[in-house]
């Protein structure tokens, strides 16, 4: 029984958590971010399994993890609404090479971010991008101007 | 000739400003919610701390008793209960449910049942005072209240173990 109720309680808090870090945080792994998500892994992995290192319970609580995770995914599915909290929502932060710095500061993005976005796409000023999105994920993508020769 | 930037587009991609708006007041509040959760941690409210640890007792008490209010599951706990002129100690109540011993010092010269679900504990010394130090291991989930007598004087522990 305590597989499931752990599997469930490590799966909401880490839901919770990673929303209040925001999109951004994990989509653009730094060094330093990656070795604080195996930090945060090894952390969980106690409070996961507890002192019970059987097969069983792994199995359990993977099993448990999965069922959570295609639970959630349905429902997202369904409600359009609910899939909007959980994943967010795509943002355009750059409109006809205008940056739009408001939405920028909620985002905690920060001008050299995008720009290092825009040369990933082989853009290197501003007035070359139509559009910039941050996706759901957190990634920047860029939209090069059509005009451009 | 641009919308203002609060407001929803719907080229290139659909926008909904207004959730987006709420999700990040809601991740503001969120930071908020967890510098609080650092700051009770710091002041014990999760054990090991100010609101955690209680000290009952005077100097010249028969039984003074030191624990932790709180404490987490699986985790360990110390109990340490000083005793003057009495070699007995009785734990009556839910500490047995709530927790294990993992181990008492000094080691009781003879420890019993007192029928009712609780334990007699009885050290051989001719010393004035006996400090005893017991390691608890916190298995129950929840309030847990007991009783600790020794020579006519009891003192009440309050615990709760969060999972």
């Amino acid at each position: 029984m305590d597989a499931v109720l752990r599997a469930g309680a490590v799966y909401l808090a880490l839901l919770i958590l990673f929303k209040l870090s925001g999109r951004r945080s994990l989509a653009q792994l730094t060094t330093f971010d990656f070795v604080l998500l195996l930090i945060i892994g090894e952390a969980t992995q106690q409070a996961l399994l507890g002192d019970d290192f059987s097969v069983t319970n792994m199995i359990l609580v993977i099993a448990t993890l999965i069922a959570l995770d295609v639970g959630a995914s349905l429902l997202k599915r369904r409600n359009d609404w609910l899939a909007r909290l959980l994943d967010g929502s795509p943002t355009i932060i750059v409109e006809d090479g205008v940056p739009m710095q408001w939405r920028m500061n909620k985002a905690r993005l920060t001008m050299d971010d995008l720009m290092e976005s825009a040369r990933e796409n082989g853009l290197e000023r501003l007035d070359q991008i139509r559009y910039a999105i941050i996706e759901r994920n957190g990634k920047i993508s860029i939209i090069r101007r059509s005009e451009e020769k | 000739m641009h919308l203002p930037e609060q407001s929803s587009r719907n080229v290139p991609v659909r926008e909904n400003m207004a959730l987006q708006i709420r999700g990040w007041q809601i991740e503001r509040l969120g930071w908020y919610g967890l510098l609080l959760l650092m700051a009770l941690a710091l002041a014990g409210l999760f054990s090991k701390g100010q609101l955690s640890h209680v000290q009952t007792g005077e100097a010249q008490d028969v039984l003074q008793v030191e624990y932790q209010r709180f404490a987490r599951n699986g985790a360990q706990t110390p109990l340490k209960v000083s005793l003057q002129g009495t070699p007995r100690l009785h734990i009556a109540g839910e500490l047995l449910e709530g927790f294990s011993i993992e181990s008492i010092q000094p080691v009781p010269m003879r420890s019993a049942s007192d029928g009712a679900g609780g334990l007699i504990l009885d050290f051989s010394t001719q010393a004035e005072r006996i400090t005893v130090s017991l390691r608890l291991t916190a298995d129950g989930i929840g309030a847990y209240r007991t009783t600790l007598r020794a020579a006519g004087q009891q003192v009440e522990l309050n615990q709760f173990i969060y999972p």
